[in-house]
């Protein structure tokens, strides 16, 4: 086999594999990280304290006791899952990009922690 | 007579006559693979690239593809590399010069340093001195059917006018811009994912199927999802966004193949929701 037809054989990798499962959570979080968060410090963090924009001493126990609510509670820990789940994306490939090609239990464990993270949290949540 | 016929560049000073700006010095990569090579051959070696330095006059319009030329005309007429249409269309000149992927024909000599390094483009292989072998990419081109499939006739051209075939303004951009690549792998030379991993498809690859894909009068996406939705399609992507800084035609590659992932994962979740119904 030439040289030439050796790499037409090497470009017909056709398998599929989860990256695609794996980009979309991705692309989710970069949404959270970018669109929603900013205008929810915008509103919560700025206007309410700061500007005199509904009633800041109520609040804190107000967002507090609705976090009780295990549907919210699910809601938020999602939210902010998929923002750790872009983070831990975002390392693992620029593992990558540095040319560091970690064994597979590396992988595991980095997206791991996007998952047990937040499932941790939501459930020390719903208990407490 | 001074200037052309019905032009009045000869009435300016400066047009018709180019002004010697002095020389630079152009360092060439050469390379003749160890085949090319014969037996009392007057080539000088075979199989281990080199360096040839040259001083090379310029004025205000002496591209890079300009100095190439007067090596070749002037020093050494063995210098091999592609040079086609001098106007930045063909996309036959991309070359590395001082390191960073450049149209030969579009980069001038007065807005270099005094010392010029040129080099076959990067993460190509090379087949002599400053060409390199595009067949992976053409292999590639083809694997993403880059062609206008009617519903009807979805593995040929579809050349028969139809109301179906109008456009509105508003449909054309949504893929005007991806049909301005012209093909010159300046953005395979930036993108480091294809110097790691050989078999991805490539920015200008994903670039021509988005501009097919993303067409109104096509049809031919799920024809063209193998090609994107595997290991070595659209997914070796990092977003490192090289591509869409050195492309010479103002595309935005790097936006293609983010499209791409998109429309790859789509048809993924549909697909799977399409596997639930049947069942």
């Amino acid at each position: 086999m030439n040289l030439r037809e050796n790499k037409r054989a090497d470009r017909v990798v056709s398998r599929r594999t989860g990256e695609p499962w794996r980009w979309a959570l991705f692309g989710a979080g970069g949404q959270v990280a970018a669109v929603v968060m900013p205008a929810l410090v915008i509103v919560f963090g700025l206007l309410i304290p700061f500007a005199g924009r509904g009633d800041d001493k109520l609040a804190y126990e107000r967002f507090s006791s609705l976090l009780a609510n295990p549907v919210v509670a699910l809601l938020v820990f999602g939210g902010l899952g998929v923002v750790l789940w872009h983070c831990c994306h975002r390392i693992y490939h620029a593992l990558h990009d540095l040319q560091i090609e970690p064994p597979k239990w590396v992988r595991t464990a980095i997206y791991a922690v996007a998952v047990l993270v937040p499932l941790a949290g939501w459930v020390l949540t719903a208990l407490g | 007579m001074s200037g052309c016929e019905g032009c009045n560049c000869g009435s300016r000073p400066d047009a018709a006559e180019s002004r010697p700006l002095g020389t630079k010095r152009v360092t060439v990569f050469r390379y003749r693979p160890c085949s090319a090579v014969e037996q009392g051959s007057t080539e000088p070696r075979g199989g281990e690239p080199w360096y040839d330095a040259f001083e090379v006059p310029y004025d205000t319009g002496t591209s890079v593809a300009d100095a190439l030329g007067w090596i070749k005309d002037n020093r050494d007429a063995t210098l091999a590399f592609r040079v086609s249409c001098r106007m930045g269309i063909c996309g036959s000149c991309g070359l590395m010069v001082n390191g960073k992927p450049h149209l030969a024909c579009e980069t001038f000599l007065r807005d270099l340093p005094d010392e010029v390094t040129i080099a076959p483009l990067a993460n190509l292989d090379v087949e002599r001195d400053l060409i390199v072998d595009k067949e992976p990419f053409l292999a590639a081109l083809t694997e993403v059917k880059p062609w206008l499939m009617s519903a009807a006739n979805a593995d040929g051209f579809d050349t028969a006018l139809s109301e179906n075939n109008r456009q509105t303004p508003a449909q054309m951009l949504d893929y005007q811009q991806f049909a301005q690549c012209i093909n010159c792998l300046l953005c395979y030379a930036a993108c480091p994912q294809v110097g790691f991993n050989r078999p991805f498809l490539g920015p200008a690859a994903i670039t021509v199927a988005m501009r097919y894909s993303r067409d109104s009068r096509d049809h031919g996406t799920a024809q063209r999802l193998p090609a994107l939705d595997a290991e070595s399609g659209v997914w070796p992507c990092t977003f490192v966004g090289a591509c869409s800084t050195v492309c010479p035609k103002g595309v935005d590659p790097a936006a293609a193949v983010q499209l791409a992932k998109l429309v790859a994962a789509k048809a993924r979740a549909t697909g799977l929701i399409k596997r639930k119904e049947k069942r």
